[in-house]
Order: structure tokens, then C-alpha cells, then sequence
């Protein structure tokens, strides 16, 4: 419940403080807004359990990224952008993308809504008592082999928690495994299960990540370098 | 640690009114305290007119400020400008929300623990809000629409950005020996006696976190925001009022939080010689707010005495500063704290290496930019010029 009212105060600051990035004439001001935005993403990412996500967004985007942004604008002495600029001959290209995008968006949203995916609170109110279902046995395998989890661990450190004499996952009632799922979701969040994953599963990307980045600094200092004439002699 | 519901929101309003009360009382005491101890330093008396002993100088200074005439320059960006000093005071108080100000107290039979919330990424918490009081002043500097203004708020910016990274890397060794990121976790880690403490076996990377503490809150010797024979009053000297005394307020605040966070990672917490475990659940978790109290305030009292102490650095001296030598240290700590640690897993050897490495460190960076030094500007004036923002 209250991750949903969160979702909802965040969601609409996401999408309000987005549209005002393209609607404020002030670049300063899209700027700010723009922060605002990453800010209601971190806020997003704080109601999905996923605090270190939502902490790095803050420190990356909203701390420095965006702080070199009004910078730039600061020092190029960006000033109000004339009222008839902004209409020009990508619009057009925007629009279809955009209607592209949203179709597809309704698309997605319709085939989760058609039962691929029932929501939690629906399957427990019609069975209260009943055994855990297959469906969710997937769901906490899905999170073992993504997490690198064993049962073993699930069973001793996490079923206890949720159903005090049981100790398999199997034993658990259906209301008692959607606990279950929610605490197992919660705790992947925590910056060590994090870590673990990101330097196991996900290392290739990871390294990939990097060096691009690597690539990326290095382009900057070679862009910038300049020989010095008093020296180059 | 599982407290009921209502206990639970009960106890948290409770330490949210109390906390963010006492940081404010706070600014008030080291207001009168930097203004008493600059007395003493200069062999001066202070304030010692408002009040017995001066002690109501807070006082006076706050109503002073309510009194005058608020001020709003014509040629500012409005709500910016207006924005601008509350943006400053969030980051400053949202921070102590992590903070363990002392273990826990039990109160008809609910442990209570001495912190706001004990959230598992901490001390990320604190990295991102701190990181984002950089606009409050970039913001007030911009929307002043002066040139001053904007250099002192350019310049501070710049500061900060460059100390933001010495001040994160230096916390990483002491991250990696405590396998927490959870300020509690770490401070309980520390145990009870000043010599298994962290600022022992991270000897560097503490001087290199007060370092940049400093120049994160702007002070001296890092003021160069505010620096009054260049800049008027830097980024705040458009701003009176209320609005001068929220940014005022804030560095302080920052001071108190930051100096409260150091204390946490650095200085054991609320661990003092075994006395936090005397008496019983009650007592003991209120010695133990005595104890990091204490501590805070030996710190802010370093604050205070390193500003009357030492003179201000040029701009390039600062840079220098913080990418050639905070930086290189922070680094060198890391490698040498990960490298010791999965050898030999001896605290005592952590700290002596750290130490030998700094040194070392230090020895190089000095030797490569000896011999790659570029010739000196020729005087302190010559600072890296901004573009000014003229008035539209």
C-alpha cells in the first residue's frame, strides 16, 4: 500500500517535472527540472525495494551529471531560447516515434494486464489456505539462479522469517510465498547481493561497461590536449 | 530490533523533533562558540555583552536577522533565487537522519535505538544528499545575477565537485574492513577502545575525509566562495535577511552533521573505554548520546580552530591540493588496505602500511609535479577566470 502511494507521488513528479524539462523556455530552469526528474526516478527505485539503485542514480545523475550541465549552460551564458526556435523539421520524426512508443507502451500494458502476470493481492484473496502455487515456485527459482541463491540458504534464513515452524519453501501457503517473494526482492536489493551478482553473472557487461567509459575519458583528454608551444620545441 | 507499528512511528516522530531540534540549538551553540573561541584565539573576549557570558548572542543574532528588511534585487531569476537558500538547508538536515547519535535505549521494554533509520546503503544515503548541496549554491549564485556572485559560486562548485571525490574514496577502506555499508554496523565494529578505532587503521584516509569535510562545508581555508576581498561576499552577497541566514545556518549544519558523520566512520561512534555499557538499558543509551556529543563537539571545536588558524589557499594551491595529493592518498589507502586485508587480514599491519603508503605516495606526486610544473602565475590575482554572466 504504501509502496503503491509512493509509486504514485513519484510517477506523476516523473512525468510532470519531464515535461516541464521541455517546456521551460530558461535552460537553466529545464536543468533544474530535469534533476527533479531523476530524483522521482530515485524515489521510483526506493518503492521497488532497490535502495542502492535509487542511491546511485542520486550521486551519479542528480550530484554530478547534472551539476556539469549547469556548468555548461552557466558558462556558455545560455540565455532564453526564442519563442519560435523549437518548432522545426524533426518534429514531424518526433511524432511518429512518439506514437510508435506509446502504442507500444499500451501494447506491453495490455499483455501483462491479460494474465501473464496476475497480481499478488488477486491470487491470495481467492485462496487464502492454499498450498504454494507452481507459479511461484518459478518465481523464487527465477530468483535463485538470477541472485545465485541456494534453497538451502531460502529455507533456513528467509522461510523462518515468514512462517515460524516451517523451514522449506515447499511447506508455504500461497498468501505466505507472495511474502515470501516480496522479502527475497527486498533483500536482492541490498548492496552486497548487488555486488555479488554484478561481479559474477553480469562481469562481462560489467567490464564492457568500464571500458567503454575508459574509452570515453581517454577520447576527452585526447580532445583537449593541446600541445603546449612552450614546451613543444 | 522489531518494534510494533506504533512504537515504531511514535519513536521515530519523537527522534525526527528531537534531532532536528538539537541540530538547530546546534547552530545557535556554534555560533556563539566560533565567535568565543575566535575571541580567545586573537586574545580577545567575545561576545560578552548579551546575556551572562555573551550566552544569548545567538539570540541577538537571529532576531537581528528576522528584523531586517528582506531584500529582493530586481534583476534576479525570482523563484530561484527564493529557492535557492531552502535548497541549501534540506540536503543539511535530511543528512543526520542516518546518523547514530548512541546505541539504544529501553524504554518500557522497546529497545529504541538512537537513530532516525538504519538503512543498509547509509553511508551512500549521505554521499548522494551531500552531493547535492552543491546547488544551493550554484543555484543562489546564478539566480543573484551578479557577477560576483557567480564566480564565488562557480568556484565553489568547482571545490566541491573536486572534494566530493577524495571525501567518497576515502571512505572505501574503511567500507571494506567493516563489510557494511550502515553507519551502526560500522560504528558497533569499532569497539570500545580508541586504539580499534578506524582513524588508527585508516590513518590517511581520516585526514584525507577532514580534508575535504572542510572543503565541502566551505570554510576556511577553503573559502574561497565567499572570499571577501575578491568577491563581496561570494554566492549569499545578494541575499539578506532570513535568506543570508539560511545559508549561514546551513554551513554550520553541515559542519555538525559532517563532523557527527566523521565520528560515526572514523572516531568509534559512541564507544568510549567501556563507559556506553554502564548502567542499565536506560542509562546506558543516554551515556552513550553523552559520549558521541562529545565527540562531535571536539570535532567542531577543530572546525572552529583550524579557521582561525590558518590563512586562506589561492585557487590553484586548492586544486593542487585536491587532485594532486587527497586524491593520489585516497587511492594509494585502497589499493594498500585491499592488498593487506586479503593477505594478512591484521588490522595493525592495515594501519602501518596505510601510513608508509602515503608517504610514499606523497613522495611521488611531489617528485612528478616538481618536474612537471608549469611556471608559477605571477600573482594571487592570476585565478582561472569564469565567463561573466552579463545581465539579459
Amino acid at each position: 500500500m504504501a509502496e503503491q502511494i509512493l509509486f504514485i507521488i513519484f510517477g506523476i513528479l516523473a512525468v510532470g517535472s519531464a515535461i516541464c524539462v521541455i517546456a521551460f523556455r530558461n535552460p537553466i530552469h529545464s536543468a533544474l527540472a530535469l534533476v527533479l526528474t531523476f530524483f522521482s526516478l530515485a524515489g521510483l527505485f526506493i518503492s521497488l525495494g532497490a535502495y542502492f539503485v535509487a542511491a546511485v542514480q542520486v550521486i551519479v545523475y542528480a550530484g554530478a551529471i547534472m551539476v556539469l550541465f549547469l556548468f555548461v549552460i552557466m558558462l556558455l551564458n545560455l540565455g532564453r531560447l526564442q519563442a519560435g526556435r523549437q518548432i522545426n523539421k524533426a518534429k514531424v520524426f518526433a511524432v511518429i516515434v512518439g506514437i510508435v512508443l506509446a502504442v507500444e507502451v499500451t501494447y506491453i500494458g495490455i499483455k501483462v494486464y491479460d494474465g501473464t502476470a496476475v497480481s499478488p493481492s488477486q491470487r491470495g484473496g481467492e485462496s487464502v489456505g492454499a498450498a504454494i502455487t507452481s507459479e511461484q515456485l518459478n518465481q523464487i527459482a527465477a530468483i535463485e539462479s538470477t541472485y545465485r541463491l541456494d534453497r538451502s540458504e531460502i529455507n533456513s534464513d528467509y522461510v523462518p522469517k515468514i512462517a515460524e515452524q516451517k523451514n522449506t519453501v515447499e511447506t508455504l501457503s500461497a498468501s505466505e510465498a507472495d511474502q515470501l517473494i516480496k522479502k527475497l526482492q527486498g533483500e536482492m536489493g541490498k548492496p552486497d547481493r548487488i555486488g555479488t551478482i554484478l561481479f559474477t553473472k553480469f562481469l562481462l557487461p560489467f567490464e564492457v561497461t568500464s571500458l567503454i567509459l575508459l574509452a570515453a575519458l581517454i577520447g576527452v583528454i585526447v580532445l583537449v590536449k593541446r600541445e603546449n608551444p612552450n614546451t613543444a620545441a | 530490533m522489531d518494534l510494533p507499528f506504533h512504537v515504531l512511528i511514535i519513536s521515530s516522530l519523537i527522534k525526527i523533533v528531537v534531532v532536528v531540534h538539537l541540530l538547530l540549538i546546534g547552530v545557535m551553540a556554534m555560533i556563539l562558540a566560533e565567535r568565543k573561541v575566535s575571541g580567545w584565539i586573537q586574545d580577545r573576549h567575545g561576545p560578552n555583552r548579551v546575556g551572562p557570558w555573551g550566552i544569548l548572542q545567538p539570540v541577538a543574532d537571529g532576531i537581528k536577522f528576522l528584523l531586517k528588511e528582506d531584500l529582493i534585487p530586481d534583476h534576479v531569476d525570482k523563484p530561484i533565487y527564493l529557492l535557492a537558500p531552502a535548497i541549501i538547508l534540506v540536503p543539511a538536515l535530511v543528512t543526520c537522519g542516518v546518523v547514530p547519535f548512541g546505541s539504544s535505549i529501553t524504554i518500557s521494554g522497546y529497545e529504541i535505538p538512537l537513530q532516525i533509520a538504519d538503512i543498509n546503503i547509509g553511508i551512500l544515503y549521505v554521499l548522494a544528499i551531500t552531493s547535492l548541496g552543491v546547488y544551493g549554491v550554484v543555484l543562489g549564485a546564478w539566480a543573484s545575477n551578479n557577477k560576483y556572485s557567480l564566480l564565488g559560486g562557480l568556484r565553489s562548485s568547482a571545490q566541491m565537485i573536486s572534494y566530493e571525490l577524495a571525501l567518497g574514496l576515502s571512505i572505501i577502506g574503511v567500507l571494506m574492513l567493516s563489510g557494511s555499508l550502515s553507519l551502526r554496523e560500522i560504528a558497533i565494529q569499532q569497539g570500545s577502545y580508541p586504539w580499534t578505532w578506524n582513524f588508527l587503521i585508516h590513518f590517511p584516509a581520516f585526514l584525507v575525509f577532514t580534508t575535504a569535510a572542510f572543503a565541502e562545508t566551505n570554510r576556511l581555508p577553503f573559502d574561497l566562495a565567499e572570499a571577501e576581498q575578491e568577491l563581496v561576499g561570494g554566492y549569499h552577497t545578494e541575499y539578506s535577511s532570513m535568506k543570508f541566514a539560511m545559508y549561514f545556518m546551513a554551513e554550520y549544519m553541515h559542519m555538525i552533521v559532517g563532523s557527527a558523520v566523521a565520528v560515526s566512520l572514523f572516531l568509534g561512534g559512541w564507544h568510549f573505554f567501556g563507559l556506553e555499557t554502564v548502567g542499565g538499558p536506560f542509562w546506558s543509551g543516554v551515556i552513550s548520546f553523552g559520549i558521541f556529543f562529545a565527540k562531535t563537539a571536539f570535532f567542531l571545536f577543530v572546525f572552529i580552530w583550524v579557521r582561525w588558524t590558518l590563512p586562506r589557499f589561492r585557487y590553484d594551491q586548492l586544486m593542487n591540493l585536491g587532485w594532486k595529493f587527497l586524491l593520489p592518498i585516497a587511492l594509494t589507502a585502497i589499493v594498500v588496505t585491499a592488498t593487506v586485508w586479503a593477505f594478512t587480514q591484521s588490522k595493525v599491519l592495515v594501519g602501518i602500511l596505510n601510513v608508509v603508503a602515503a608517504f610514499i605516495a606523497v613522495a611521488i606526486v611531489s617528485t612528478i609535479s616538481a618536474m612537471t610544473r608549469e611556471p608559477e602565475p605571477a600573482d594571487a590575482r592570476d585565478i582561472p577566470s569564469f565567463t561573466e554572466k552579463s545581465s539579459s
